[in-house]
């Protein structure tokens, strides 16, 4: 009987020993790479923002193939958002239309074929057959190959050519390779996409990787457009990093051991655009009053919770032409009140909203839902205007379109992300020249007009900063657009996971950096 | 009965016709344009005329009339278009998230009839009991909170807590649980109501009575005569729910991303993507018609009444 006992505590010692050691096994930390797999939830994949699939070349997908990890562009943005060699090596601009990049001789598509200029221009050739916004933006009129470099010819002078070409739309893919039935592409990036869909990208790690072997064997992107769901989804270990938690979730997060939480500002600008059309509009003193009495810190820092940064111009600190370079009127409701006065908007009835000549001071503030941002900054100015007098309506509706295209409305509130390219002539040649897409109130100013014709001739750096301070310095002088915030991004990951951190640009998601530990 | 299928499915054409050329008409008579719309979600930043051009190929330059004919020849030839957002076949899309619709909408109706009727027979049967009062409790509690709260204390406890489901996806079978239970508890709540009105209405009747005065067993009445006759109004409900559910529920969809048409709907609505819109009517106004349909076929075997004046 004792032998018996003996032999039995021995078995179970041995059993427990061996599950013990097998648990400690099966920590992350002694995983191979093959054997990490990294589950991302965003709410930025989805067919509405217009980036399903991986193909570049088709409306916003190249944002897809940049973030995920599958495809690289000619040059990139650093962290200060200033140009950088990716799959090129430099570039020379031969005279004010040339431009000879020349290109990294070790890069491989993810099939193991040679990336070349070839294969560089083919890739070019097609985006710009192909795509709506890059014909307009690159202007090419001819590309050549040589060995491993390539020569850009461009219709007019492109200063902001190497820029655009940072943009997702200009990631480089095989083209005899082509796009797949279900929108993937064969890249040069960390990861290969081995299933596509409108809600999820799996990947797995590119073997033919040029630059340093990815740490994490697949990955897995999936589409996650409720915020209470992608919440729930980091809670309960489905995911292992989320981007694009509601504002009220994300203290659920913030000082937890259990999560890190990586943020950046971006040039995603919350503003308001000032329909000229509008009588009420028309006044210069309602104009400045409206600017004045903007309560920026108090939007950022309590409805915002601090994931924002009160805005001055179009674009924020981290670009040299942005941040304090332009001066704005400080938040100022007593200075807003004598504006008004002065300019004879009393208040005749004593109902708190200021008249003139028998017109109420009401304005019509259009904006929409989708951002969560922007009925927050419809209620911050609806309340700070009626201390200085104004009267706000609020039209929160996702059919703004309809309204913008009736021009009911007095101020148009949108969300936009103001230099994509790291350069600032897009935002102007969108926003604020006569005609140009955006600029739904008609704004129109000859100076301004001037200088965005300079800024499009304009190669030297310093001088386009300048340039672009000027004008972005008239535009709030006008008070054309009032600029509420910047947003500020943040990736929320489980403890342990590292090389995976927001970027300024909104480009770049999944690295061959990233690990779990 | 062959006959009176048949002189069904030919009236599903005008109803077709009817229902597609007034959602055509609805849609063009909004302000907003599919051409605007489409630039807008890719970036803008193109030209009147890339716009201009755009329309003439999509053929939206042309008009009424022309389009809803061109979009019925296409119907005609099996050719439902091109998604505008996507680009991808309209017919393709739309096929493609249909499984997971249907698969929802078996279960939800599934577990609604495993939790009503038991449930609604035993209020009944326990009239104005403390198990009846239960019951009523619950079904009020049921009825009164809206589908997208029921998900969200669903996942918080049965996923988050408990851990027993995932919180979202379509991956196995536990990942239906929580849509499943959340459609459920909704549908379960009315027709357990529903169930208990029909069932005492049944037991009041003197055909009850009778088989009580003979010394038929209370479970023999209720099963065998009671039950069948309640049938008849829990079938039409049900196949009201069916055909709603068919249609997807947008804001279940959207929770727990189930990846159905009820989403793939509304992300058209907004988009104003006309091919799609329009597949999705034709889808609904099918499924309309053919679980009607059917529920008149079970009528048939369930009602000889019914069967005898078809027949008559």
């Amino acid at each position: 009987m004792k032998k018996k006992s003996k032999v039995l505590t021995i078995l179970l010692t041995a059993a427990l020993s061996v599950g013990l050691l097998s648990g400690c096994g099966s920590s992350t930390a002694s995983k191979s790479s093959d054997e990490k797999v990294f589950n991302y939830g965003t709410v930025a994949y989805s067919v509405s923002n217009s980036n399903t699939g991986l193909n570049p070349h088709n409306s916003y997908s190249g944002w897809s193939t940049v973030r995920y990890g599958v495809g690289e562009t000619l040059f990139k943005f650093n962290e200060k958002m200033e140009l950088e060699p990716w799959l090129a090596t430099g570039y020379e601009q031969i005279d004010e239309n040339t431009v000879k990049i020349n290109l990294r001789d070790d890069v491989k598509f993810s099939n193991g074929k040679k990336m070349t200029g070839e294969s560089v221009k083919a890739c070019l050739e097609d985006l710009v057959a192909v795509h709506d916004r890059a014909p307009k933006d690159l202007q090419i009129k001819s590309i050549t190959a040589d060995g491993q470099s390539v020569t850009i010819i461009s219709e007019n002078k492109v200063p902001g050519l190497i820029s655009y070409l940072c943009d997702p739309y200009g990631a480089i893919i095989d083209m005899e390779a082509g796009v797949s039935a279900n929108k993937n592409v064969v890249g040069t990036g960390p990861y290969v996409a081995t299933a596509v869909s409108d809600t999820e990208i799996n990947l797995e790690a590119n073997a033919n990787y040029w630059g340093s072997t990815p740490k994490v064997g697949k990955v897995n992107v999936k589409s996650i457009t409720d915020g209470d769901t992608l919440t729930m989804a980091l809670q309960s270990g489905e995911i292992d990093a989320a981007q694009g938690l509601p504002y009220a979730s994300l203290k659920l997060f913030q000082d937890n051991k259990d999560y890190t939480i990586s943020s950046t500002n971006t040039s995603r600008v919350y503003q308001a655009c000032l329909n000229y059309k509008s009588a009420v509009i028309q006044d210069d003193a309602v104009r400045k009053a409206m600017a004045m009495a903007m309560d920026k810190n108090g939007f950022t820092s309590v409805l915002l919770q601090g994931n924002g940064t009160p805005a001055e111009g179009p674009f924020p600190s981290n670009f040299t032409f942005g941040g304090d370079k332009v001066k704005t009127a400080d938040y100022d409701i007593e200075g807003a009140k004598k504006v008004l006065e002065a300019a004879g908007w009393v208040d005749t009835d004593g109902d708190g909203i200021r008249e003139k000549d028998g017109q109420r001071l009401s304005i019509n503030w259009l904006t929409y839902t989708s951002r969560q941002e922007l009925p927050l900054l419809a209620e911050s100015v609806q309340a700070s205007y009626k201390q200085a007098g104004i009267e706000v309506i609020v039209n929160a509706t996702d059919s703004y379109k309809d309204f913008l295209k009736a021009g009911n409305y007095d101020v148009f509130a949108n969300a936009f992300v103001t230099a994509p390219t790291g350069d600032p002539q897009y935002y102007f040649t969108t926003h604020v020249v006569d005609g140009s897409d955006y600029n739904k109130g008609s704004y129109h100013n000859d100076k301004v007009e001037t200088l965005v014709g300079q800024l499009r001739n304009e190669f030297d750096k310093d001088k386009r900063s300048d340039l672009a301070i000027q004008i972005a310095q008239q535009v709030v002088n006008d008070n054309a657009y009032i600029y509420a915030s910047y947003l500020k991004m943040s990736f929320v990951m489980k403890k342990g996971v590292t090389g995976f951190s927001a970027h300024p640009s909104d480009y770049y998601e999944i690295t061959a950096d990233l690990d779990m530990n | 009965m062959r006959k009176y299928i048949g002189k069904r499915l030919i009236q599903l054409i005008p109803i077709i016709l009817g229902i597609t050329l007034m959602s055509f008409t609805l849609m063009h008579t909004a302000t907003g344009d599919a051409v605007d719309a489409l630039y807008d979600n890719s970036g803008g930043g193109v030209t009147e005329q890339v716009k201009a051009e755009k329309r003439a190929e999509l053929g939206l330059d042309q008009p009424f009339l022309v389009q809803y004919t061109n979009w019925l020849v296409g119907i005609a030839t099996g050719d439902m278009g091109t998604s505008y957002i996507s680009n991808q076949p309209v017919f393709e899309t739309f096929v493609s998230k249909l499984p997971a619709t249907i698969y929802l909408t078996l279960t939800s109706i599934l577990a609604t009839v495993v939790i009503s009727i038991p449930f609604g027979i035993l209020a009944a049967v326990r009239q104005n009991r403390m198990t009846d009062y239960l019951i009523r409790g619950m079904s009020f509690i049921g009825n009164s909170m809206p589908g997208f709260f029921v998900s969200l204390l669903l996942i918080y406890f049965f996923a988050l807590k408990l851990k027993l489901f995932p919180v979202m996806g379509n991956d196995g079978w536990q990942s239906i649980c929580l849509p499943t239970l959340t459609l459920a508890i909704a549908m379960a709540a009315k027709y357990t109501r529903q169930v208990r009105a029909t069932v005492l209405e049944e037991l009041n009747k003197d055909y009850v009575m009778g088989a009580r005065a003979r010394g038929v067993r209370e479970m023999v009445i209720l099963w065998s005569s009671v039950l069948k006759s309640a049938m008849l109004t829990i079938v039409t409900l049900l196949a009201l729910s069916i055909g709603s559910l068919l249609g997807g529920t947008a804001i279940i969809e959207s929770i727990f991303m189930w990846d159905g048409v009820g989403k793939l709907a509304v992300d058209s609505i907004m988009a104003r993507d006309y091919p799609m819109i329009q597949a999705y009517v034709i889808w609904m106004a099918l499924i309309y018609v053919l679980v009607n349909l059917l529920t008149d076929i079970l009528y048939h075997y369930l009602d000889p009444r019914i069967r005898l004046e078809q027949e008559g």
